[in-house]
């Protein structure tokens, strides 16, 4: 046997170790431990991170800006007859790689937020993502000290003294499941990381056996030792709610590409399958990678494919295959879905056919309670844009984050702000009710 | 910064080799046991008779790397098998210095990622460069690196160039090779600007795998820096001197003190602790900047005064870094002597230890030769979590490993990679009786005692029998007395993986 055939081996086993419940699952109220209310009580987030900045303008194609765009971007321009327009005419036109959103949009399930950013941006990916999972915008001295993510203040007031008394009861899930390598700190709250991180269920094959604590020592050291004992024991509660929870629901939808072709498929193809089995996580974020293309972001030969092509590909198929499978899962209608990346990209290309970083972003969400599917409006561009030109942004995206915890999960004003308490006070109308 | 000048004991030598070597071996520690501070320091940095693993080129390059690979037909990973040829495995047969976890800090520290390459020529070129330095100039390393082929090609500067500069290596220079984005790092974007344009020309031969300058497509206008670099001008140049501007670039940033600091607190966040408070940075940090700036950019001084501070052997430090993955595998390869397993020979070749290392450690997000991000690791950059980031990623994946190693089912040879711990009790002072070689494995492998209650734990694993019955002290007596007998053997067998596998799981072998 080869490397190639372990690891198929090895995923096709999955890990059943501790079986199936035994115990009955009661579908009263999804999120019991939780304190959403009414409507609100069974809605799950899932967040997608494009991780390294992703290119808006050859994402959704301006049309009133073509011709600055071709003359700006002349290498790496879609050509028009092949950018795809919604039936409704919108003044965009999406990426050719993108059928799939182009159709959700079509039948209202996508909706796109426009011209994302916040004042003066950075363009450091570290700093920029920093931003966007704190979202703490704050420069300068000490402003690298936002201790907590934005989702992780979030759960912290749902699971009120999370982690004493967590979980309630064997089954349920985390406050957060993170799947891929996705940072811990976007689900740290003020004390704790609310989230569990994995990347695919192999990972629970051969955890720790149980063993006695070691006495706390008041050093560095014996920090570490408490924390570690603390981490396993939390990771392990959560274990037989997460394995049963896949256990309980298959994937149902046939759009998913083969496993390990698409990675933010295969990801996605795991949250479907926790929610499906009513693991009772409220926020699941998963990641893509790949999208700082400076270079080769296109074929010179032909502008429709190359690098940026592949991950709008990825991107389109895995959220269609989801969406898919959450409808045939009776789940549709409980999820929402958002994408965020830590910045756009240049207005002007560079010569290698690729883009340095810029500021806006479009942010896409998809679901069936989307009030309407343009939000926002595209981002101007100047007349002659210079290679320092960038886009300006109309929407906050921590205005984005506020307005989808007063209309997903129904959160009263006055605990937005203690989530949130810089953002800028507008609510984008967001959801149908 | 004042020097440490109290004892000189088992506490302190441990927690100096710990934090230079990967993991301390028995044999690494006889050989330290009664040396001082200063000639323990002496040896540890020394890294000039080191070997440095050769670049295979081209069609020698090919055959030679077959000859460790056991799938000839994936590219990707011949481009692996360069990693470990030029990193990994020189980790896991490292010399007692601090010479391949210097090469780690410059991987971590410069990155750059072998699936960008084209062949795993760039990538062994690479690792080549960072073992030429080790301990040496920063100032050349940051000029060298600026035109390694592999960086060329990482950050995109062989396609920077006159008409559309491209910023990608001109930003992280600035913001992740030298200064930082500190207080004291206050650099514009258009110094961002000027530096791709000081940088343009500078393109890759692929027919020699080497850098080269191309007047052609360089910038040869002046260039003006912002206040902070003193509104200095580079001015531009024609021809082949068009190259000196880069020499010029990396003088102009390195005349910034605050050059020192960044790469102090990275070097102290990397041998002492992540957290740097006013105190450190006082007391720590600006003295070691100075000596930096002094001796013109060497590291080994800066070293040799952080790893003999006062500071450093606080005991309240002790094992207060958690072990990266690729720490964890290194220190476990070493301190049982994996490396000479003799499953490791056939069929799969010598690669198969280190393959399965590397591979797992990526599966705990340290992928060797592919750091996530152009930053490096987030565990050596993400305030406030830092190395507490492998607390989650590390679990499964150092579970799933002792879970292996110390495993008898041996039905699958190419799976099978095993510590061979009646050779290591073996080894110790007292293997027959349990307490006693216990405590010594405990002192060996943990930064820090466990606690009374674990280690009854072991000692009752010790005395469990699985089907021949006896103490531990009678079994391993009436073994050593008869190693061919398969009953006692599969006994004592059965009994050392019940108690590593717990000795390797408890937390305090996670710190270091």
């Amino acid at each position: 046997m080869n490397r190639r055939t372990f690891l198929k081996k090895t995923s096709a086993t999955l890990p059943f170790i501790w079986g199936l419940p035994s115990f009955a699952i009661s579908h009263a109220s999804f999120f019991e431990n939780i304190s959403l209310q009414g409507p609100y009580q069974d809605r799950v987030l899932v967040l997608i991170q494009l991780e390294g900045g992703n290119d808006t303008l050859n994402t959704i194609i301006p049309l009133h800006q073509y011709p600055v765009l071709q003359r700006v971007r002349k290498n790496i321009i879609i050509p028009e007859n092949k950018i795809l327009l919604p039936k409704a005419t919108v003044g965009f036109g999406f990426h050719p790689s993108m059928a799939g959103l182009q159709r959700l949009y079509d039948d209202k399930l996508l909706s796109i937020v426009h011209g994302v950013g916040y004042p003066d941006p950075d363009f450091s990916h570290f700093k920029g993502t920093d931003i966007k999972i704190t979202a703490n915008i704050a420069k300068g001295e000490g402003s690298d000290h936002c201790l907590s993510g934005w989702v992780g203040r979030y759960v912290e007031s749902q699971y009120e003294g999370y982690p004493t008394g967590f979980p309630k009861k064997t089954g349920d899930g985390p406050p957060a499941v993170r799947i891929g390598n996705v940072s811990p700190k976007i689900t740290s709250g003020n004390t704790v990381d609310l989230g569990i991180g994995f990347n695919d269920l192999s990972d629970f094959e051969s955890l720790a056996p149980d063993f006695p604590d070691s006495p706390a020592f008041r050093t560095l050291g014996g920090q570490h030792v408490t924390d570690i004992t603390s981490v396993v024991k939390r990771v392990k509660h959560y274990i037989p709610g997460i394995t049963s929870a896949v256990g309980r629901q298959k994937n149902l939808s046939k759009l998913y590409p083969e496993r390990k072709k698409n990675l933010l498929a295969d990801r996605l193809k795991l949250v479907a399958s926790l929610i499906g089995g009513d693991l009772r996580s409220q926020i699941y974020i998963v990641n893509q990678t790949g999208y700082d293309t400076h270079g080769d972001q296109v074929l010179r030969t032909d502008t429709t494919k190359g690098l940026h092509a592949d991950l709008l590909r990825d991107l389109s198929e895995a959220i269609v295959a989801f969406q898919d499978d959450l409808r045939l899962m009776g789940k549709l209608d409980n999820v929402l879905g958002m994408t965020f990346s830590e910045f756009g990209r240049r207005i002007v290309s560079n010569e290698s056919c690729g883009t340095d970083h810029g500021t806006v972003e479009a942010v896409f969400m998809f679901g069936t309670r989307l009030q309407k599917s343009f939000v926002g409006d595209l981002p101007a561009l100047p007349e002659m844009p210079t290679v320092n030109d960038n886009m300006v942004y109309h929407t906050d995206f921590r205005a984005v984050y506020a307005s989808v915890l007063k209309g997903w999960f129904g959160l009263p004003e006055e605990k937005i702000k203690t989530i949130l308490p810089t953002a800028p006070p507008e609510r984008l109308d967001l959801f149908r009710s | 910064m004042k020097k440490y000048e109290g004892p000189w004991t088992d506490t302190q030598l441990k927690h100096l080799l710990r934090r230079t070597l990967f993991g301390v071996t028995l044999a690494d520690h006889r050989f330290f046991l009664g040396k001082s501070m200063d000639e323990c320091l002496d040896i540890l940095l020394d890294t000039s008779t080191n070997a440095i693993p050769p670049v295979y080129y081209d069609d020698q390059r090919t055959e030679t790397i077959k000859e460790y690979q056991w799938d000839h037909h994936s590219e990707r990973f011949v481009k692996f098998t360069a990693v470990l040829i030029s990193c990994f495995m020189p980790m896991m047969h490292q010399p007692r210095n601090i010479g391949e976890r210097m090469v780690l800090f410059w991987h971590n520290h410069f990155v750059t990622r072998y699936q960008t390459t084209e062949s795993g020529v760039y990538t062994m070129q690479y690792f080549q460069l960072l073992r030429k330095f080790v301990t040496g100039n920063f100032k050349q390393l940051l000029r060298e690196i600026t035109t390694n082929v592999q960086m060329l090609l990482f950050l995109d500067g062989n396609k920077n160039n006159k008409n559309a500069p491209n910023e990608n290596y001109a930003r992280e220079l600035q913001e992740l090779f030298s200064l930082g984005k500190g207080p004291g790092s206050r650099y514009t974007e258009a110094d961002v600007h000027a530096a791709a344009r000081v940088l343009t020309g500078w393109v890759v031969d692929h027919e020699y795998f080497t850098a080269r300058f191309d007047a052609s497509i360089h910038d040869t206008t002046d260039k003006t820096f912002s206040s902070f670099y003193h509104d200095h001008v580079i001015s531009g140049k024609e021809g082949p001197d068009g190259q000196t501007e880069t020499d010029e670039l990396i003088e102009m940033i390195c005349r910034q003190p605050e050059v020192s600091k960044f790469m102090c607190r990275k070097l102290y966040r990397w041998f002492v602790n992540s957290n740097i408070d006013a105190r450190v940075e006082e007391q720590i940090i600006s003295p070691l900047a100075k000596l930096f700036v002094a001796s013109g950019y060497e590291v080994q001084p800066v070293l040799r005064a952080l790893l003999s501070s006062d500071f450093f052997y606080n005991p309240d430090l002790i094992g207060g870094i958690i072990k990266s993955p690729i720490d964890f595998m290194i220190a476990l390869i070493r301190e049982f002597d994996l490396k000479n397993d003799p499953a490791d020979i056939e069929p799969t070749g010598p690669m198969k230890v280190p393959f399965w290392a590397a591979y797992m450690a990526g599966k705990m997000d340290q992928e060797i030769g592919s750091p996530p991000t152009v930053a490096g690791w987030p565990a050596y950059y993400e305030y406030p979590l830092y190395d507490k980031e492998w607390l989650t990623s590390g679990i499964f994946g150092q579970a799933a490993w002792i879970d292996r190693v110390t495993s008898l089912d041996r039905s699958d040879p190419e799976q099978t990679i095993h510590l061979d711990l009646i050779s290591f009790v073996r080894s110790l002072a007292h293997p027959a009786d349990a307490v006693q070689w216990l405590a010594e494995t405990a002192d060996l492998l943990y930064a820090l005692p466990p606690g009374a209650e674990p280690m009854k734990y072991l000692q009752k694993l010790a005395d469990t029998s699985h089907s021949y019955p006896g103490s531990w002290s009678e079994v391993w007596t009436r073994y050593i007395a008869a190693t061919d007998n398969e009953a006692l053997a599969t006994e004592i067998k059965k009994r050392l993986r019940d108690i590593f596998q717990h000795l390797l799981t408890y937390p305090e072998y996670k710190i270091r």
